[in-house]
C-alpha cells in the first residue's frame, strides 16, 4: 500500500535529477509511468482489501512516529479502508489517463519537464490526503495539493492573470485552511489524539450529541472544506483557477482536488453525525451552490469557465447528498463525476489545442466534422453529466436525488432543488454542446481549413473516460437487492442515517421524474441553440437585468472587493503605519503620520526616531508596570 | 583568614571557556601574525565553536547542575541553548565568510568580538543569578553594538549601531533597575532564593517586587523584540551587514528567552498571576504588528526583521504556556527555536548568496525570476519561506504546531486562534517572494556574478545544513523533540 | 540630618544630569558630569559604602573623566554643532517619563521594601567594610567579577574597532 505513494514520489524524484537533462519526452515517461504503477498498486491494495471481511476492511501502514506531543504521537500512518481505497483508484486512475493526455498536450512548452515534477507532486499529496490516518497527515496533504494547486494555476505566469488567478485561490483557500487548523486544534484540545481510530469511534462519547463542541468543530472542518471544494461563498477562486493548463484544470479542478473537501467531511462522517445542524449548513450550502454555480454557468461563454461552474454545481450536490447523510451517494457522484468531468476538461482541451488557444464558444461552432473523436466522447460526458440513463451520472444524480427527498434530514425543498439543478446542468451542457459541436462554423476559413483532431495521446484517454462515463454508474445499480455493490462496500465506513426502506414505487417514480427533468433541459436548449438560431440570446435581451447579473456572477466578486479587500487593504496599510511608525507618533500627528511615511527612507535616517521609538518604550513600560502594580498591588 | 573557593565544575563550564579562549587566541593570533589567510582565521573560528559544541554535548547534565552556587548553571536547558547559540554563531561565521562585502573587515577583530558576543549568550542562558543575567547580556550587547556598525562609510550601518546602542542602553537601564528592586524587595539575586523567598516569606511578594519585575519583563522584551519594545528591530537589521543581521535574530533571542524562561519558572507560579495577560497581550500584538507590517516590506531584511519579531510572538505564546505550568512549553521552545534558527539562517544565507560583489541584493524586486537563473539558490529559499510560514512538511510546522498544542494544552483558547490566524496571515509575504522567484521574469540579470569566490563553499555549507535541517525536523522530528523535551529546567 | 542630606545629594545628582545633558559646549557637559559623580559619591557614604564611594570618585571622577576631557582637549571639538535638542515628542517623552516616575514613586512610596530587615541584605554585617567586600567578591560573587573581565576585553575591542576606522578613514 505504500507504493501507492511511492510512485509518484520517485515520479518526482527521478525528474529532477535527470529530467531536465533528458528532456520533456522522457519527463513525461517517467511521471506517466509512475501513475501507472501507483494506479496498479491501488489495484492490488483494492483487491486485498476486498479479500478481507466486510466489517474488517481496514488496512494500516505504519511508518514512523512522527510528532510525539507529549504522551501521546502523532504517527506518519496510512490507513485503507474502502473510502480511501475508492479514493487511490480514482486518483491513480483518472490521475494516469490525464497525464499520458499531458503528453500530447504539453508537447513543445517550455515548461513541460517542471509541469510534469508539480503534477506527480500533486499525485502524491492528494494520495497522501486520502491515506493518512488521522488529521495531520490529511491536512499536510491538504496543504500540498493547495501548494501545487497554486503552482500550476500560476504556471503560464506571463499570463498576468495566471499570476492572479493562482493568488486568488491561495487568499480564498486561507480562509479555509484558517477554519480546519482551528477544527484540528479543538479535536486535539477535546480528544488529546489526532488518530481517525481514536476520534472517530470516541466522537459521540468525547462531544456528545447535539453539543456545541461537536458544532463548532463540524462548522469548522465544513468551512475548511468549503475553501478547498469551492463551495459559496469561497467558491470565487474555482473559475479562475482555470487560466491553467486544461489537463491541471481536469486534474485538479475537477476530478481530485477539490473534491478533497468531500472526502473530509465523509472521512470525518462520525463527527457530523453528532451535529444535526452542521449538516443541516452543509446540505443547504451544497444546494444553494448548486443553484447559484449552475444558472452563472448558463450565462457564461468561455467553455473552460462553463465546465467550471458546472463543477462547483456538481461540488454542491455532493455536499447535499452529504448534508442529509447519504455518504455513499456523495462519493458515488465524486467517482462518476471525476470521470465525466475530467473527459469534459480534456475534451475541451482538445478542442482548444486545435484551435489554438481559442475558448470563446461563440467563435466555435460546428466543429463536429473536424474533431469526430472529441466531439462524440464530449458528447457523451454531457449526456452522463446531465443524468440520461444509462450513463454514469444517471445513477449517481438519482441516488443524492433520492436521499434528499427520503432521507430523515433531507426535504422537499432539497429535492427541488436538486431538480432544478438537473434541469439547469443539461440545459448549459448542452448550450455547450450545440454550440461548439454543431452549427455553423463561425472560424474564418483558412483556420477551418487547418482544423486537425488532437494526436493519439490525447485521444486515448478521452475515450477511456468516455467509455467509463458509460459504465461507471453500473457499480451501483439501484433498486435491485444487491446490485449496489459500491453502496454495499463503502457503508460500512458511515454511520446508518436509518429510514433505509423505502417503497420501489416511489424509487421509479423519482427516476422517471428526473430522467424527463434532464431531457426536458436538453430539448429546450436543443429549442434554443439548434432549430431557433439566437432564442437563447433574445431571452437574455428580454430580461437584461437577469442575464447580466448571471454574466457577472451574482456580482460576487465585486462584493468581495468592495466590502472585503479593500477595506482591509485599508485597515492593514493603516495598522502597518500606525506599527512601523511607532504609535506615538500616529498620536501626535494624526493622519499627518501616514503622508509622512510615503518619504519614510529619508525620514528614518534621522535620530528623531530614535526618540519616538524610546517614547515608545517609555509608555509600554509604563503600561505594563501599572498593570501589574495595581493587579498585584 | 581562609576564604572557601566555591565549587567548579570544570567539564560543564569548558564551552564557555573553549569560546572565550578561542576569542583571545583568534585576537592575538591576528595581531602577531596579521599576514595570515582570512579563511585560515574563520577556518580557526569555526573549529573553536564546534569544539564547544562538541563540549557542550559530551557534558552529561548530572545531578550537581550549579558551580559557583548557582551563578553558572549547567542544566539539560543550559546544554540545548549552549548548541543553539552555538550553531547561529557557526551559521553567522560561515555567511560572513561567505559575505563579499566583509572580505576587507580586519577578520581578527570581526570574529573575535562574534566569539565574544557567543560566550555573552552562553552565560546569559546558563545562569539563575540575575547578576549574570545582566553581565552576559551586556558581553554580547557590547559587542553586537559594534558589529553592527562594522561595515565602514556604510551611513546606514552606522545608523544601526548608533540607534541600536541609544536603545539597547536604553532597554538595560530598565533591565538593571528592575533587578534592583527585585533584591530590594527579596534580598537576593539568585532566582532559586527568589523562588523561596516568594514562598516562605509574604513582605517579599510585595509591590516593590512587582514593579521590578515589570522593569524585567521590559529589559527582556527589548532583547527579543517583543511588542512595543521592538521598533528598533526592522531599523537595526536593515542597516547591519547581512551576516550580522542573521546572528542578531538568532543568537540575542535565544539568549534572551531562555533568560526570560528561567524567571518565569521562578517566580510565575507565585507571582505572577497578572503576568499571563501581559505576556498574552505582548504576545498578540507582538505576533499581529510583525505580520502586518512585513507585508508591505520592499526590502528584504526588513521583511526577514519582521518576520522575526513575529517568530518572537508565537514564542512568547510557549512563555505564556510556562508561566501556567505547561511541561510541553519548554520542550516546544527549545524546538521552536531550534528549526527557526536553521530556516532564519538559511533564509539570510540566500541573502547573501544572492548578492552581487559589492551590492546586496536586498529589495525584494531583485528576487524575482531567481528560479530561473538560480535555481538552486531559489529552491532553498522557497524551502526556507515555506518553512518559515509554517507549512508542511517542513520543520516550521511542526515546530509551531508544538507550540501551539502547548498553549492548548494548558487552556488558552484565544492565544493558539490568534496565533494561527497570525500564521496564516504571515504565509502571504513569505509566498510573495516564492511567487516572485518563480512566476515572474528576471529583471536586468546580473548573470553569474562572481560567485564563486573564496567565500562561495562557506555559504555553500550553511545553505545545504540549513536545508537538510529544516527538512528533517519536519519529516522526523520525534527524536530531536524528546531531546528538547527532556532538556528541562533546574531551579536547584 | 541624614535625610537631608540624602536629599540634598539627590537634587544635585538630577540637577547636574539635567544641566549636562542641555549643554552644548561639551567640556561643561563633562564638568558637570563630574558634578553628578561626586554627589554619587555623597550618597554612597550615606549608604554606609565607603569604599565604593572611594572609588566612584578615584575612578569615575578621577580617571574616566579626565580622559574625556583629555580626549575632548585633544580633538578640540570645543562648542559642538548646535543640533536641534528639542523634537515634538518632547512633551510626550516627558508626560512618560513623569507618569513612569510617579508610578514608582507612588509603589514604592506605599510598600518600600517589607522584607528587606528580614535578610539584611545579604552582605556582611558591616557594610562598607573592605575586607568583607573583597570576601563576598572573591566568592560568592567570584564569577561575575571574572566573567566582567570578558565583558571589558569586549567593549575595549569594540572601541579600538571604532578608533581605528576613525583613523584608517
Amino acid at each position: 500500500m505504500t507504493y501507492i505513494l511511492l510512485f509518484p514520489l520517485a515520479g518526482v524524484l527521478v525528474n529532477l535529477l535527470f529530467g531536465f537533462r533528458r528532456g520533456e519526452r522522457f519527463a513525461g515517461r517517467v511521471a506517466t509511468g509512475a501513475m501507472g504503477l501507483a494506479f496498479l498498486a491501488s489495484a492490488a491494495a483494492f483487491l486485498s482489501l476486498l479479500g478481507l471481511p466486510p466489517g474488517q476492511r481496514a488496512l494500516r501502514a505504519f511508518l514512523f512516529e512522527w510528532i510525539p506531543v507529549g504522551g501521546l504521537q502523532v504517527k506518519a500512518s496510512f490507513l485503507l479502508d474502502p473510502l480511501s481505497s475508492t479514493m487511490t483508484l480514482v486518483v491513480t486512475g483518472v490521475g494516469f489517463l490525464i497525464h499520458l493526455y499531458s503528453m500530447g498536450y504539453m508537447h513543445g512548452d517550455r515548461g513541460a519537464v517542471r509541469y510534469f515534477i508539480y503534477l506527480n507532486l500533486f499525485s502524491f499529496s492528494m494520495l497522501t490526503l486520502v491515506l493518512g490516518d488521522n488529521f495531520l497527515v490529511l491536512f499536510v496533504g491538504w496543504e500540498a495539493v493547495g501548494l501545487c494547486s497554486y503552482l500550476l494555476i500560476g504556471f503560464w505566469h506571463e499570463r498576468d492573470s495566471a499570476a492572479e488567478a493562482g493568488k486568488k485561490a491561495f487568499v480564498v483557500n486561507r480562509v479555509g485552511d484558517f477554519c480546519f487548523l482551528i477544527a484540528l486544534f479543538l479535536i486535539f484540545g477535546r480528544f488529546g489524539s489526532l488518530d481517525f481510530g481514536v476520534v472517530l469511534p470516541q466522537a459521540a462519547a468525547t462531544l456528545g450529541a447535539g453539543s456545541g463542541a461537536a458544532t463548532l468543530i463540524c462548522l469548522l472542518l465544513f468551512g475548511g472544506a468549503t475553501g478547498k471544494s469551492a463551495q459559496f461563498p469561497l467558491h470565487v477562486w474555482l473559475p479562475d483557477a482555470m487560466e491553467g493548463p486544461t489537463p491541471v484544470s481536469a486534474l485538479i479542478h475537477a476530478a481530485t482536488m477539490v473534491t478533497a473537501g468531500v472526502y473530509m467531511v465523509a472521512r470525518t462522517s462520525a463527527l457530523f453525525a453528532l451535529s444535526p445542524f452542521a449538516m443541516g449548513v452543509v446540505a443547504t450550502v451544497g444546494a444553494l451552490t448548486l443553484l447559484m454555480a449552475g444558472s452563472i454557468a448558463v450565462a457564461q461563454n468561455d467553455i473552460k469557465r462553463v465546465l467550471a461552474y458546472s463543477t462547483v454545481s456538481q461540488l454542491g450536490y455532493m455536499f447535499l447528498a452529504a448534508g442529509v447523510g447519504a455518504y455513499t451517494a456523495a462519493i458515488f457522484h465524486l467517482v462518476t463525476h471525476a470521470f465525466f468531468k475530467a473527459l469534459l476538461f480534456l475534451g475541451s482541451g482538445s478542442v482548444i489545442h486545435s484551435l489554438h488557444g481559442e475558448q470563446d464558444i461563440r467563435r466555435m461552432g460546428g466543429l463536429r466534422a473536424g474533431l469526430p473523436v472529441t466531439s462524440w466522447t464530449f458528447t457523451v460526458g454531457a449526456l452522463a453529466i446531465a443524468g440520461i440513463f444509462p450513463f454514469a451520472g444517471f445513477f449517481s444524480k438519482d441516488a443524492i436525488l433520492f436521499a434528499a427527498m427520503t432521507s430523515p434530514r433531507g426535504g422537499l425543498v432539497f429535492w427541488l432543488a436538486g431538480a432544478a439543478g438537473a434541469f439547469m446542468t443539461a440545459f448549459y451542457m448542452f448550450r455547450l454542446v450545440f454550440k461548439t459541436f454543431h452549427g455553423k462554423c463561425s472560424l474564418p476559413i483558412e483556420q477551418q481549413a487547418r482544423l486537425h483532431e488532437s494526436p493519439r495521446v490525447m485521444l486515448l484517454p478521452l475515450q477511456a473516460l468516455a467509455v467509463l462515463s458509460v459504465v461507471g454508474g453500473w457499480m451501483g445499480l439501484p433498486l435491485v437487492r444487491g446490485a449496489d455493490l459500491f453502496g454495499g462496500f463503502l457503508s460500512p465506513v458511515f454511520p446508518k442515517m436509518g429510514g433505509e426502506h423505502h417503497e420501489v414505487v416511489l424509487e421509479v417514480a423519482m427516476m422517471l421524474v428526473s430522467l424527463a427533468i434532464a431531457l426536458l433541459g436538453i430539448f429546450v436548449a436543443y429549442g434554443f441553440y439548434v432549430r431557433g438560431q439566437g432564442v437563447g440570446a433574445a431571452y437574455g435581451r428580454r430580461w437584461p437585468r437577469l442575464y447580466r447579473l448571471l454574466l457577472n456572477k451574482y456580482y460576487v466578486d465585486e462584493a468581495y472587493d468592495r466590502f472585503i479587500v479593500q477595506p482591509v487593504k485599508r485597515a492593514s496599510i493603516w495598522a502597518w503605519h500606525a506599527f512601523e511608525d511607532g504609535l506615538i507618533d500616529a498620536a501626535v500627528n494624526g493622519a499627518g503620520a501616514a503622508v509622512e511615511a510615503a518619504g519614510g527612507a529619508v525620514r528614518r535616517l534621522q535620530t528623531g526616531y530614535v526618540k519616538s521609538y524610546a517614547v515608545a518604550m517609555l509608555a509600554g513600560a509604563f503600561a505594563i508596570l501599572v498593570y501589574l502594580t495595581v493587579r498585584g498591588g | 583568614m581562609t576564604i572557601p573557593f566555591p565549587q567548579i565544575h570544570w567539564a560543564y563550564l569548558l564551552p564557555v571557556l573553549l569560546v572565550v579562549g578561542g576569542a583571545v587566541f583568534v585576537l592575538m593570533w591576528d595581531a602577531f601574525f596579521p599576514q595570515r589567510e582570512r579563511s585560515f582565521l574563520v577556518t580557526l573560528t569555526l573549529a573553536v565553536l564546534a569544539s564547544a559544541l562538541g563540549a557542550s554535548l559530551a557534558a552529561q547534565p548530572g545531578s550537581e547542575a550549579a558551580s559557583m552556587g548557582g551563578m553558572y548553571l549547567y542544566d539539560g536547558f543550559t546544554r540545548f541553548v549552549f548548541a543553539l547559540i552555538l550553531l547561529s554563531s557557526f551559521f553567522s561565521v560561515l555567511l560572513s565568510a561567505a559575505q563579499r562585502s566583509l572580505e576587507e573587515v580586519p577578520a581578527g577583530d570581526y570574529l573575535g568580538l562574534i566569539l565574544f558576543a557567543t560566550s555573552g549568550m552562553m552565560l546569559m542562558a546558563a545562569t539563575r543569578s540575575l547578576l549574570m543575567v545582566f553581565v552576559g547580556l551586556e558581553i554580547f550587547s557590547l559587542a553586537l553594538y559594534v558589529l553592527a556598525g562594522f561595515l565602514r562609510g556604510q551611513p546606514e550601518g552606522n545608523e544601526a549601531a548608533l540607534k541600536y546602542f541609544l536603545l539597547g542602553s536604553f532597554a538595560s537601564g530598565f533591565l538593571l533597575y528592575g533587578m534592583a528592586l527585585i533584591f530590594g524587595a527579596t534580598g537576593s539575586v539568585d532566582l532559586m532564593e527568589i523562588a523561596q523567598r516568594l514562598t516562605t516569606s509574604p513582605p517579599s511578594r510585595s509591590p516593590a517586587f512587582l514593579l521590578g519585575l515589570g522593569f524585567v519583563v521590559v529589559g527582556l522584551g527589548f532583547k527579543v523584540a517583543a511588542a512595543p519594545f521592538y521598533m528598533w528591530t526592522p531599523d537595526v537589521y536593515e542597516g547591519s551587514p547581512t551576516a550580522v543581521t542573521a546572528f542578531m535574530s538568532v543568537g540575542p533571542k535565544v539568549a534572551a528567552f531562555a533568560a526570560f524562561f528561567r524567571l518565569l519558572l521562578a517566580v510565575g507560579p507565585r507571582a505572577g498571576a497578572e503576568l499571563d495577560a501581559i505576556l498574552w497581550v505582548m504576545a498578540v500584538l507582538t505576533m499581529t504588528a510583525g505580520n502586518v507590517s512585513a507585508i508591505w516590506q520592499s526590502n528584504i531584511k526588513r521583511m526577514l526583521a519582521y518576520s522575526s519579531i513575529a517568530h518572537a510572538g508565537y514564542i512568547l505564546v510557549a512563555l505564556a504556556a510556562v508561566r501556567r505550568g505547561s511541561d510541553l512549553a519548554t520542550g516546544s521552545f527549545l524546538f521552536y527555536m531550534l528549526v527557526y534558527a536553521l530556516m532564519n539562517m538559511g533564509a539570510f544565507c540566500v541573502v547573501v548568496a544572492a548578492g552581487a560583489r559589492g551590492e546586496e541584493r536586498t529589495r525584494i524586486e531583485d528576487y524575482a525570476g531567481l528560479g530561473y537563473t538560480r535555481p538552486a539558490l531559489a529552491a532553498a529559499m522557497a524551502l526556507f519561506m515555506v518553512s518559515l510560514a509554517g507549512i508542511p512538511p517542513t520543520g516550521g510546522f511542526v515546530a509551531k504546531f508544538y507550540l501551539f498544542s502547548a498553549a492548548v494544552k494548558v487552556g488558552f483558547v484565544w492565544l493558539p486562534v490568534i496565533a494561527v490566524l497570525n500564521s496564516v496571515v504571515s504565509v502571504s509575504y513569505y509566498l510573495r517572494l516564492v511567487v516572485l522567484m518563480y512566476m515572474r521574469e528576471p529583471g536586468e540579470a546580473p548573470a553569474r556574478p562572481g560567485l564563486l569566490g573564496p567565500g562561495w563553499s562557506y555559504a555553500l555549507a550553511a545553505l545545504v545544513l540549513a536545508a537538510a535541517g529544516v527538512l528533517n525536523f519536519g519529516i522526523f522530528p520525534s527524536s530531536f523533540f524528546e531531546l528538547a523535551l527532556r532538556s528541562t529546567l533546574l531551579l536547584n | 540630618m541624614e535625610l537631608a542630606f540624602f536629599y540634598l545629594f539627590a537634587a544635585g545628582i538630577v540637577g547636574a544630569s539635567l544641566l549636562m545633558v542641555t549643554r552644548a559646549n561639551v567640556i561643561h557637559a563633562a564638568l558637570l558630569l563630574v558634578l553628578a559623580f561626586l554627589f554619587m559619591a555623597g550618597l554612597f557614604v550615606l549608604a554606609g559604602a565607603e569604599f565604593l564611594a572611594g572609588v566612584q570618585i578615584l575612578i569615575y571622577a578621577g580617571g574616566i573623566m579626565v580622559l574625556y576631557l583629555f580626549s575632548i582637549m585633544l580633538m578640540n571639538v570645543g562648542v559642538a554643532v548646535r543640533l536641534r535638542q528639542w523634537h515634538r515628542q518632547s512633551v510626550l517623552a516627558l508626560a512618560a517619563a513623569v507618569l513612569l516616575g510617579a508610578e514608582v514613586w507612588a509603589v514604592l512610596g506605599r510598600g518600600g521594601y517589607p522584607g528587606a530587615k528580614a535578610w539584611g541584605w545579604g552582605l556582611g554585617q558591616t557594610p562598607g567594610n573592605v575586607e568583607a567586600l573583597g570576601e563576598v567578591l572573591y566568592t560568592k560573587f567570584l564569577f561575575p567579577f571574572e566573567v566582567a573581565s570578558i565583558l571589558l576585553l569586549a567593549a575595549m575591542i569594540g572601541a579600538i574597532v571604532l578608533a581605528k576606522r576613525e583613523i584608517t578613514r
